[in-house]
């Protein structure tokens, strides 16, 4: 079977600079071994094509190391391991060890001269086969896909799978896909454009469509959605405390608070390039530490192989500390940005109803000042509405390919200016609003941003006042909290980040139409016929171009002010080898840790 | 001797009352709600309202709050407290495996702070106004001055930088594996046992300086008794009286200092536990552990006095 179109234009553009198998459905494991040991080639020769998404060999590999324990920190599951009914990645990360998706995100880089731990940004999200082995559109317009599963792919033995170690069948991926629906308090809405799933044939799933819907596969792949849940599983009710699945790790033990133990899974399916049966490791320890200073204890100690998010004032402290670390640098799928009032765009209410004092309050912003606060000092991007975290992200500082970025500059002179030609020369007096108690850890550098704002929207004429607010009862109560409820004074603005999304899409539909998540309760048609455009489009490139009027019509109405993306950082031991380093991915036990390595013979602890 | 302790039983039951009242009555009143954090931010507008029912439905907390406060009271009776609205999970279950390991670092930890303290605070007053007493009373307030999460912090960042050292990672249950589940407990216990140390050891002097005036220690010594036979026969056992009501009153203490030091290092206590269920507002976990607490508080009151009772001959025969 051919690729789906929807990726085959990006391919064929990478095809030229890389060597692709002509014999795997599926490949790219030799990379991570050659990658390990330094011997990859240049790889511009081009070669044969059969739509596989991934795979490159070099002349020369090496052996992978195999063996050994991944011991690594996560944020607790709270004792639910369920992710339709405990719908947070904690649970979304725990789901990828043990349980497999139809698509899973790109899972190494396929060009050898791709730098270790650099995966080229048009990679990132990209879909590749994960339990579904191929799939393609099989009508002309994209309505009905068949995906037909992995040869060898198996449920765990453990029960209560029935008969132990069984295959998996399409009617499993149908009962699956049942519960995503009926389980999820959202009704599973992100793949609501499916009509039906059912089997066709011994090895094939069905997918009927309502309507074309671009952004499939790369939901299909998200994390946050459509896992493969046994219905032995389903049906017993203790789906919230174990994970059995048909995943790269078999689940062992789960212990609130403590950890969760998965041991290799060793009838996967999936083998590298050379037939070597991954994973590589024997098993991931998956512990659950609150306390910074008692992961970067046990980092240095050699009890953890990698701390995944390092604070950016801790990394010199550390990297000095122990010598052997290996220091990555990626920026998070997070979107941080300014919201207005929904009375500024319902009852076309002043200040914020202009776009010109919206755009002053983007002017005012000095996006570099907040980049070096977030980072402290080590850089990261300027996001646009696409955060600088996933792909179709346009670099606001780039005036050719986005003029509108003129509006993202910090001119406090021009801001002023355009307050003037909206009726506010003497300023404005405003609130600025943030929730103090959500991020402190998981998002350190969202409180300073806050504490920040103020200062620099004086310079510009605007006075803002801070007002903290309780996450929980404040800020994300659908009905009177301020990030999904919206603001409900005229003279303020508020201070928020999105969480992550596998597709921009996903992120614009949640913003501009009736979801929660339209924070300003915007409703601009010639939006929404652009979003439209974009869920119905199956081209990559176009795609992109879509996104990109997306971008540049918030800029020019200035509906969200995004911000900035500083850097994160993690660190890793020399002995342990990655793959890569990519986006944000709740995916990452299937996608990367499935091909990571670790020279046990240099593994302290 | 039971019918005091009858007596004390049954005067339990309205704090306890109280006490459960009090907590269902605060954790519904705290601002949020568990089913906004179940259903989450992703729900569409329009599923909002009916997927919010489902949830209240599905976690038994749509009835009113009396019919809900006498139903947990009556499963409380059996040992049933409910179901956890995050891990869907009986409470019982899960407290069960949480008690025992603060039970343990709060026994622990009383252990070290008694150990250190009781032997430093005689040989203060023993040795009254030397450099010994100085050294001790000294010491006593530096216990009791230093926090027991930054000493915690400390301890866990010095050892590392200066000998590459950190606790024990992975937490093993005292059945599992006795050693490591005492080495790992023990640091956060001796931590735990030295912000209680001062204390006792301030009262402990105090309270032996005072019976060492009493007449019958001057006749202790006038009959020609050694001084070890004076001081722990004759004085520090009337001294003691006193300290186990200290003791008693340090076991709210005792379970605040393990809220912290569970977090710190990474023990699946109750402590920590409380913390994680206060987050989300998870009702029945709050609920439980806090009817627990505040059985342990009573209890160890009842203890205390029932030691009194024992150790003073005066009260039995009263």
């Amino acid at each position: 079977m051919e690729q789906s179109e929807y990726w085959s234009r990006f391919w064929q553009r990478r095809l030229t600079r890389r060597r692709v198998l002509t014999t795997a459905a599926w490949g790219g494991a030799g990379l991570a071994a050659a990658g390990f040991v330094g011997c990859g080639d240049d790889d511009d020769d081009g070669g044969e094509g059969t739509g596989s998404p991934t795979g490159a060999a070099s002349p020369t590999v090496a052996q992978p190391f195999t063996g050994g324990r991944l011991r690594l920190t996560a944020s607790d599951p709270a004792g639910n391991l369920d992710a339709h009914k405990n719908i947070t990645f904690t649970v979304q990360v725990a789901n990828g060890a043990c349980y497999s998706r139809l698509l899973r995100s790109m899972t190494a880089p396929d060009d050898p001269s791709t730098p270790e731990l650099d995966l080229p940004k048009a990679d990132w999200f990209r879909p590749v086969p994960d339990l579904a082995a191929e799939y393609e559109a099989v009508d002309d317009e994209s309505l009905t896909w068949n995906f037909k599963l992995q040869d060898g792919a198996v449920w765990h033995s453990l029960p209560p799978i029935n008969p132990l170690g069984r295959p998996v069948v399409p009617d499993d991926v149908v009962a699956a896909f049942e519960y995503y629906r009926t389980a999820r308090p959202d009704k599973g809405i992100n793949l609501a454009a499916i009509d039906s799933m059912t089997a066709a044939g011994t090895d094939t799933v069905q997918v009927k469509l309502k309507q074309p819907f671009g952004p499939l596969l790369i939901m299909l792949s998200s994390p946050s959605d459509l896992w493969i849940y046994p219905p032995e599983l389903i049906e017993s009710g203790e789906m919230n405390s174990k994970m059995v699945g048909s995943g790269p790790w078999v689940f062992k033990s789960y212990q609130q608070g403590v950890s969760m133990i998965a041991d290799k899974n060793p009838n996967y399916w999936e083998k590298d390039e050379q037939g070597n049966p991954l994973p590589y490791l024997d098993g991931l320890d998956q512990f659950y530490i609150t306390d910074k200073n008692q992961e970067i204890s046990q980092y240095s100690a050699g009890q953890l192989d990698t701390i995944l998010s390092l604070p950016a004032q801790l990394v010199d402290t550390v990297m000095d500390q122990v010598s052997d670390s290996i220091l990555s640098q990626t920026v998070a799928n997070l979107l941080f940005f300014l919201f207005f009032p929904p009375s500024a765009f319902q009852a076309n209410k002043p200040p914020f109803n202009d776009p010109n004092v919206r755009k002053a309050v983007s002017l005012a912003i000095n996006r570099d000042a907040l980049l070096n606060l977030a980072s402290a000092g080590k850089g990261g991007v300027w996001h646009n509405l696409v955060n600088g975290g996933t792909f179709w992200w346009v670099d606001p500082q780039d005036s050719s390919a986005f003029p509108e970025g003129e509006f993202f500059e910090h001119n406090p002179q021009k801001a002023k200016e355009l307050l003037t030609a909206a009726g506010f020369a003497d300023g404005l007096d405003i609130n600025l609003h943030f929730t103090n108690n959500a991020y402190v850890n998981a998002v350190p550098s969202y409180n300073p941003q806050a504490e920040a704002l103020p200062q620099m929207l004086a310079e510009a004429g605007i006075n803002a006042t801070l007002v903290p607010h309780d996450y929980q009862s404040e800020w994300i109560n659908p009905q009177v909290g301020i990030f999904l409820g919206g603001l409900q004074e005229d003279n303020a603005i508020a201070w928020a980040l999105e969480t992550p999304v596998p597709h921009p899409w996903n992120q614009f539909v949640n913003q501009f139409t009736d979801q929660p998540r339209n924070h300003s309760k915007i409703n601009d048609p010639d939006m929404l016929a652009l979003i439209g455009d974009l869920g119905a489009e199956s081209d990559f490139d176009r795609g992109s171009k879509i996104a990109l009027s997306i971008m540049k019509r918030n800029a020019e109405m200035m509906y969200y002010v995004p911000a900035v993306g500083a850097y994160g950082f993690g660190v890793r031991r020399g002995w342990f080898e990655r793959t890569y380093d990519g986006p944000t991915s709740y995916g990452g036990y299937t996608e990367e840790a499935v091909r990571s390595q670790i020279d046990v013979s240099q593994q302290q602890g | 001797m039971g019918t005091y302790v009858l007596r004390r039983l049954l005067l339990a039951i309205p704090t306890l009352l109280g006490v459960t009242f009090l907590v269902f009555l605060i954790v519904r009143a705290l601002p949020g709600d568990v089913i906004e954090i179940i259903v989450g931010q992703y729900t569409p507008a329009g599923l909002g309202e009916e997927a919010r029912e489902q949830v209240r439905k599905d976690l038994g907390v749509d009835d009113p709050f009396l019919v809900e406060y006498f139903q947990f009271l009556g499963g409380a009776l059996t040992g049933d407290l409910g179901t956890s609205l995050q891990s869907r999970q009986p409470v019982t279950s899960e407290i069960q495996d949480r008690l025992p390991v603060t039970l343990e670092l709060g026994i622990m930890a009383m252990f070290f702070s008694l150990i250190i303290a009781l032997p430093i605070g005689v040989l203060a007053a023993v040795r009254q106004d030397s450099w010994a007493d100085y050294l001790a009373r000294s010491t006593a307030i530096g216990f009791l001055a230093i926090p027991s999460f930054w000493l915690g912090t400390i301890v866990i960042v010095y050892p590392n930088v200066w000998w590459n050292w950190a606790p024990p990672i992975e937490f093993k249950y005292f059945w599992e594996d006795p050693v490591d589940n005492v080495y790992m407990l023990s640091i956060p216990a001796a931590i735990l046992g030295i912000g209680l140390a001062g204390s006792v050891m301030r009262l402990t002097r105090a309270q032996m300086l005072e019976v060492l005036r009493q007449d019958y220690i001057r006749t202790a010594w006038a009959k020609g008794l050694q001084e070890r036979s004076v001081v722990m026969r004759h004085a520090f056992k009337n001294a003691f009286i006193p300290i186990i009501t200290l003791i008693g009153l340090q076991v709210p203490i005792v379970i605040g200092g393990t809220v912290v030091l569970e977090t710190i290092f990474n023990i699946p206590g109750m402590g920590r536990y409380l913390v994680e269920a206060i987050l989300v507002r998870n009702y029945t976990v709050v609920q439980g552990v806090n009817l627990l607490i505040a059985l342990t508080v009573i209890l160890s009151n009842l203890a205390v006095d029932v030691a009194y009772v024992y150790l003073d001959p005066r009260l039995r025969h009263a």
